[in-house]
């Protein structure tokens, strides 16, 4: 791998915002995106509560689609200040997605009415819009060269999309990558197969104290939902052509944890290796690091399992490296976490400053960090550390970084 | 790509029988046989049988964090059975009835369900059994993709990533979701649908026996419409027809089925072609 990646242009669609400047005054102003569902009415449910997009009219009834649309256009736009890439530019897209859309009315249509009997069948969301579709639909949009690649590694998913663009522009392949992340469960079957595992929240009174990363009184994530993209291109490329350089990526490492279907490694030994195969790829080791953009989902078992794992890798360094939690308002946005919250740090980077991890009043025993608490905090950031951690065992980590001028290789 | 030169050290694949009972033998901790969806099956069921020819385990204690897991699976399954029992618990006359979902069929829910719905399982079940920590990368759902976890494989063993790189493909067909999404688009695609499964296990070394050399991995992309040319979403190689269609697990399988066979003419050459300007194709050597 010897070319270098950057970033010259970002778009989010989001429970914070629909756009970068709506998300980052939220952000940093540490405001909640959690509400009463309003995408269907969840009464009965033990979860009632999720982060939801507002104000956007999907034109799918898989809005997750519509999501990746908006926020793909938002990115390329802001890197190329047109609709376009430059012509014949080797591209691909990189997309952390979630699963299909499983709508219970198509269901019930299916089975009470049999395939053959309904005249929408073709209207039908089951698969009618399988998630690779949205993939497809912006690679043609943008005349993306090279075929789109789909990250199914549930909550990892939107963070291992911005590895796998990076090291296809690291190892020469492309020059330039749409990466990131869509994801959407707030439906029927999303909200009840996450209620049914126990891994949600049931602060339903108070929707925007119910998400509290490394908290005490945390009992489970709220759902969220969303898009992120961020154009990644190769430096000297994006140079020449003037882009305007939003940061760096300067590695990336991923690693599966081998250890239980539902809980992750309690000494996070799969966390550790992610984080330390993506600062390996950076060439650079744990003092380096400024700040790292938890995972931290509020839940019981994930949350200290991350904290044992940076109090591990950073050793001592842990009490001087601050940490924040964007779940903390966001909520959890699955398989587009991770590139939101990659966003958020970007953000971060350029302002130097760190949005706050809200609601988090008493650190939980296990959970002890350097937590941004409060307010957002200025400091001096150079790198980043960003960490996304799956159902499963999949671990991925990036090391974002600030611009300093060119560093061809 | 790169002028790779990777080997198979290891093949298998699953087309018959069934896949829980090959699962259940390999499984070495029985306690997740209750977590295992068919898709995991199929999946472990191919692994388990590539892995052990391989025999990495006896030639290098350290594979674990050296080897790398590189799937594709199919679109989202769903089993008959618990889907029956949703419907049946949701509805009220002909249609979907929120409190019913609530009130009975959110109660009746199985909790393990949801683990068998997630499509990123085969990767914690293989990494789980074989105690493997090194990278990853999960995708899905057609031919195509399954040449990007392919290429990544080949890149991540050039570059030294890793050692050992499992392969794998996943087609769990035979299910309401599935089947309903294959008639759809090609009835006589769907009739023909079956499950299926294949992996093939790479290395960059000399230390294991190798059954081929990869030689050549092309594949062309021209942006289309998926929702004028669905035909192109289902995937179906033109040069190698055969009774069943194998959907996601079809190159994978043409090669494991090809190096099995006791007289084998090499080099053996795949290729998918979706249209003029979509295909894909591996090409594999002698030893």
């Amino acid at each position: 791998m010897n070319k270098k990646v950057v970033v010259t242009g970002m778009g989010v669609i989001s429970p914070l915002g629909n756009n970068l400047v709506d998300f980052e005054k939220a952000l940093f102003a540490g405001k909640s995106g959690v509400g009463p569902i309003t995408r269907f009415d969840p009464t009965g449910l033990p979860t009632t509560i999720a982060s939801e997009v507002k104000n956007i009219a999907s034109d799918f009834r898989d809005v997750k689609i519509t999501f990746a649309l908006l926020a793909a256009q938002q990115a390329i736009f802001a890197a190329f200040g047109h609709e376009m890439l430059p012509a014949k530019t080797s591209s691909f897209l990189s997309l952390g997605i979630g699963l299909e859309l499983f709508s219970m009315e198509d269901l019930v249509a299916l089975k009470s009415k049999g395939r053959e009997n309904i005249s929408e069948v073709e209207d039908l969301t089951f698969l009618n819009t399988p998630s690779n579709i949205c993939g497809h639909l912006i690679s043609k949009k943008y005349q993306l060269t090279h075929a789109p690649a789909f990250h199914i590694s549930a909550c990892a998913a939107g963070t291992d999309a911005i590895g796998h663009g990076f090291l296809k522009i690291a190892r020469g392949e492309v020059l330039m990558a749409l990466a990131g992340g869509t994801d959407s469960m707030i439906n029927p079957m999303g909200v009840g197969g996450f209620c049914r595992i126990g891994a949600m929240t049931t602060k339903n009174s108070t929707p925007h104290l119910a998400s509290r990363p490394f908290d005490k009184s945390r009992d489970g994530f709220v759902l969220g939902e969303g898009a992120g993209f961020l154009v990644l291109e190769e430096e000297e490329f994006a140079r020449k052509r003037g882009a305007k350089i939003v940061g760096r990526i300067l590695g990336y490492g991923n690693s599966l944890d081998a250890y239980s279907v539902s809980d992750p490694h309690p000494q996070g030994e799969g966390a550790i290796k992610s984080m330390h195969r993506a600062l390996q790829s950076a060439h650079l080791c744990p003092a380096d690091i400024s700040a790292i953009s938890v995972h931290g989902t509020g839940t019981a078992k994930n949350d200290p399992a991350e904290a044992a794992a940076i109090r591990t890798l950073f050793k001592e360094d842990y009490k001087r490296i601050p940490a924040f939690a964007t779940k903390s308002m966001t909520g959890h946005l699955i398989s587009a976490a991770g590139a939101v919250e990659s966003i958020a740090t970007f953000l971060s980077l350029q302002r130097q400053q760190l949005h706050p991890t809200i609601n988090l009043q008493e650190v939980a025993d296990g959970c002890e960090l350097n937590h941004v608490i409060g307010k957002s905090k200025n400091c001096s950031l150079k790198y980043i550390l960003k960490n996304s951690f799956g159902f499963g065992g999949q671990n991925a980590s990036l090391v974002l970084a600030l611009d300093e001028g060119p560093r061809f290789c | 790509m790169s002028n790779a030169k990777i080997n198979i050290v290891g093949f298998a694949s699953f087309t018959q029988g069934d896949p829980f009972a090959t699962a259940r033998q390999l499984l070495k901790d029985k306690k997740l046989f209750k977590f295992l969806s068919k898709q995991d099956a199929l999946g472990l069921s191919a692994a388990g049988q590539a892995w052990s020819q391989a025999q990495i385990e006896r030639i290098d204690a350290n594979y674990s964090e050296r080897t790398g897991i590189y799937l594709c699976v199919g679109i989202l399954p769903f089993e008959d059975g618990p889907l029956h029992t949703l419907y049946e618990n949701s509805k009220e006359g002909d249609h979907f009835s929120m409190k019913n979902f609530s009130n009975k069929a959110f109660p009746a829910m199985n909790p393990l369900l949801t683990f068998k719905c997630l499509p990123n399982m085969p990767l914690f079940h293989i990494s789980n059994n074989f105690q493997i920590t090194g990278r990853y990368f999960m995708t899905y759902p057609g031919i195509p993709e399954w040449f990007e976890v392919l290429k990544r494989a080949i890149d991540d063993l050039n570059e030294g990533v890793v050692e050992y790189a499992i392969v794998g493909a996943i087609a769990d067909q035979q299910n309401f979701l599935v089947s309903h999404h294959l008639q759809r688009i090609n009835h006589a695609l769907a009739a023909r649908a079956i499950d299926a499964s294949s992996v093939l296990i790479l290395s960059a070394g000399q230390k294991l026996t190798s059954f081929g050399k990869i030689e050549e991995v092309s594949v062309s992309y021209r942006p289309f419409d998926p929702l004028g040319q669905k035909e192109l979403l289902i995937q179906s190689a033109d040069d190698y027809q055969t009774d069943s269609f194998t959907g996601v697990a079809q190159a994978s399988l043409f090669f494991t089925e090809a190096l099995a066979r006791t007289e084998l003419k090499m080099p053996l050459r795949y290729c998918w072609r979706g249209d003029e300007w979509n295909y894909c194709a591996l090409t594999v050597g002698p030893p």
